[in-house]
């Protein structure tokens, strides 16, 4: 699973190189073909990382073709597991909790501009701290809220950042 | 100009009661995300950035660097107290830090990181403030095509940074730079990779690609480190008096390990980790009793920590002067610099000096706050290293979301962030360094704008670049420095794709 992955993210990057090539040939170059100065295309200099993005992708994906993938990531993160959490279901219970974690994230970046910055931001931070394992009621309520008003006092009156207010309340 | 009329000219734009505020709180910033480990300077200025894009530049500034230097003494103590580095940056300072600890002398062992960290990062600032308008001063001399050989040599250092994975971090380059190409074409009013959207005329948001690439990916990484709810139970206690003078009693030790942090620090791509062991080697081989290093000595802890925090003065001096960031931070640095309209180089030190100088006094007086602040709050970040992942997680993607939102009070920056925090994970699993894109997204604006106008000028003749003979001496050293990076790949290249058949 892991070599098709590895495979998979070098394919992409050729696919990316042979990209970027034709989008500067085709749809960059023929806009440029004429220059009151004669500057350089401005299709030139994309062109050339594009070759040489290509020549090191396709070295790139033989290699992944060919070698075992590069897991040294997922080693030290194996390495830093304590004893209990090291066993295939407990990494695994990892991953989807962070990837969990990631979708709230993104739940919370899309709800910020309907709900605003406070009622999304407590319910973020309430069902984060659930989500990783605090059963401490009183960070998941009071410490969300504290949390929340502090970095808005920061944002808002300190830095003088504007944050959304929300259209739905 | 020389170095006193910059700093005057500095002192009025800088010296003012917000300034010195906002430069303690990042240095008190940078110290509690120092601490964490994993985390380390590179986040905190990633966190920061967004937050201070509003605030007047030397402000924005100083808190950058507060928040750099803050960062880099930091992790000494998690390195002195669990064995753990806060950054890899402290990595030599565990050698004796740990030892002492077992001996009890854990106090004595961390306000001789912070004040060795201080002093040291001072004599790096006295380097910056004489050498940098001195090299300023040569690279007045430059036309586009030595900044284009300059910046190229930008491209090299992305290799060096990249040293686990040559390959990889090449490739991370080349994105990096192509990353840079998107929006509207520099000369001409032509867009470029933008697929019609009026979000990406203005080119990939860096602060929201950096925060995504880096910081979001970051956090998954600790998600899946599991350990959300350990916490050491360590508690806090202060630093002794008497580690203000201690680096004193070893002057040679403290002035030599900030002199090789601050040269090390100075070369494009060695960086902090390097400086901190040639440093601590330097004082162990140059010592009267070189056997007793490990065994929890303060000549060790103070090689380690005053090389890697002069070197955050070093690593500004190519910064400022050539618009050459050695490391990915110093690109971060850089980056801002531009976003807020200077221009490093010799337009910096020619239209602003009161810029030039307030970096040199907000870079001085970070190590004065680093000091103060380090010793007097010694018990809450030693308490720091309580704090449990599951609170502070949230909180570091809670900071994310909204720093990115606020640089343009715009959502698609947060868009944008989420899918390259998506995109970044993978790459970072499979082994595809991200401070190469960094250094390459800043870079490569100035790469293309020098390239094509060094050809503008010379009516598209490529023997510009091999006529002058600067630009020639650059781009040759170049080739050479590149060869010696390549010279590993070579045998793999053979190993891997001929090896097989020959045996």
């Amino acid at each position: 699973m892991r070599k098709v992955e590895s495979v998979v993210v070098a394919a992409l990057l050729v696919a990316l190189a042979v990209f970027v090539i034709v989008e500067s040939r085709v749809s960059i170059a023929p806009k440029t073909a004429y220059t009151v100065y004669g500057e350089k295309d401005a299709s030139e200099f994309p062109l050339i990382l594009g070759i040489i993005l290509l020549i090191m992708a396709a070295l790139n994906l033989f290699h992944a073709l060919r070698s075992a993938p590069d897991t040294r990531e997922e080693d030290a993160i194996r390495a830093s597991l304590p004893e209990h959490e090291r066993s295939p279901s407990g990494i695994r219970a990892l991953v989807i909790r962070s990837w969990a974690f990631f979708a709230l994230a993104g739940l919370f970046a899309v709800s910020m501009e309907y709900l605003g910055f406070v009622i999304a931001t407590v319910l973020f931070l309430s069902a984060s701290f659930f989500l990783l394992g605090s059963r401490n009621w009183l960070m998941l309520t009071a410490g969300s809220l504290g949390i929340t008003l502090t970095v808005q006092f920061v944002f808002t009156d300190v830095l003088n950042l504007i944050l959304p207010r929300g259209v739905i309340i | 100009m020389n170095a006193d009329s910059f700093l005057i000219a500095g002192l009025g734009y800088y010296l003012t009661l917000p300034n010195l505020a906002f430069t303690a709180m990042g240095v008190f910033v940078g110290m509690i995300i120092g601490v964490l480990p994993g985390l380390g300077p590179m986040l905190a200025i990633i966190l920061a950035t967004p937050m201070v894009m509003k605030l007047q530049a030397v402000t924005a500034m100083s808190v950058l660097l507060g928040v750099y230097v803050g960062g880099a003494c930091g992790g000494a103590i998690s390195a002195i107290l669990l064995k753990i580095p806060g950054t890899p940056i402290n990595a030599a300072t565990v050698f004796d830090g740990y030892p002492m600890k077992e001996k009890g002398e854990s106090p004595r062992a961390i306000g001789l990181a912070i004040t060795a960290s201080a002093y040291g990062g001072a004599i790096g600032g006295i380097f910056l403030i004489f050498c940098t308008p001195l090299l300023a001063a040569v690279s007045m001399k430059f036309a586009p095509a030595e900044y284009f050989a300059l910046a190229l040599t930008g491209v090299i250092c992305i290799v060096i940074v990249s040293q686990d994975s040559i390959l990889k971090g090449s490739i991370m380059g080349v994105l990096g730079l192509l990353a840079s190409t998107i929006g509207i074409d520099p000369f001409i009013n032509v867009e470029r990779f933008t697929f019609g959207s009026v979000y990406l005329m203005n080119g990939l948001n860096l602060v929201a690609t950096v925060l995504g690439l880096y910081a979001m990916a970051e956090m998954i990484f600790q998600v899946q480190r599991g350990r959300l709810s350990d916490s050491p139970g360590i508690k806090g206690f202060l630093a002794p008096f008497s580690v203000l003078t201690e680096p004193f009693k070893q002057w040679k030790n403290l002035l030599g390990s900030s002199t090789i942090g601050t040269v090390i620090g100075a070369l494009p791509g060695v960086g902090a980790v390097v400086a901190a062991l040639v440093a601590y080697s330097a004082a162990k081989s140059c010592s009267s009793y070189p056997e007793k290093f490990g065994t929890g000595i303060p000549d060790g802890i103070i090689a380690s920590e005053a090389s890697n925090n002069a070197c955050v003065g070093g690593s500004l001096i190519p910064t400022l002067t050539l618009a050459l960031p050695g490391t990915a931070i110093a690109a971060l640095m850089l980056a801002v610099l531009m976003l807020f309209g200077f221009l490093p180089g010799p337009d910096l030190f020619n239209n602003s000096p009161e810029m030039v100088g307030g970096l040199f006094l907000a870079y001085g007086i970070s190590n004065i706050f680093l000091l103060i602040l380090g010793l007097l709050f010694t018990p809450l970040f030693v308490s720091a290293l309580n704090m449990k992942k599951q609170y502070l997680i949230p909180v570091i993607m809670l900071l994310c979301v909204v720093g990115a939102y606020g640089i343009e009070t715009n959502i698609t920056d947060v868009g944008v962030m989420v899918i390259l925090g998506f995109l970044g994970y993978f790459l970072v699993r499979n082994g595809y360094p991200v401070a190469p894109f960094v250094l390459a997204q800043v870079l490569g604006n100035i790469i293309e704008y020098n390239f094509r106008r060094t050809l503008t000028l010379s009516g598209n003749d490529y023997s510009v670049f091999f006529t002058r003979p600067v630009t020639f001496g650059i781009l040759i050293a170049n080739i050479v420095a590149f060869t010696l990076i390549l010279t590993p790949l070579l045998p793999w290249l053979k190993r891997r794709f001929f090896g097989g058949r020959n045996g």
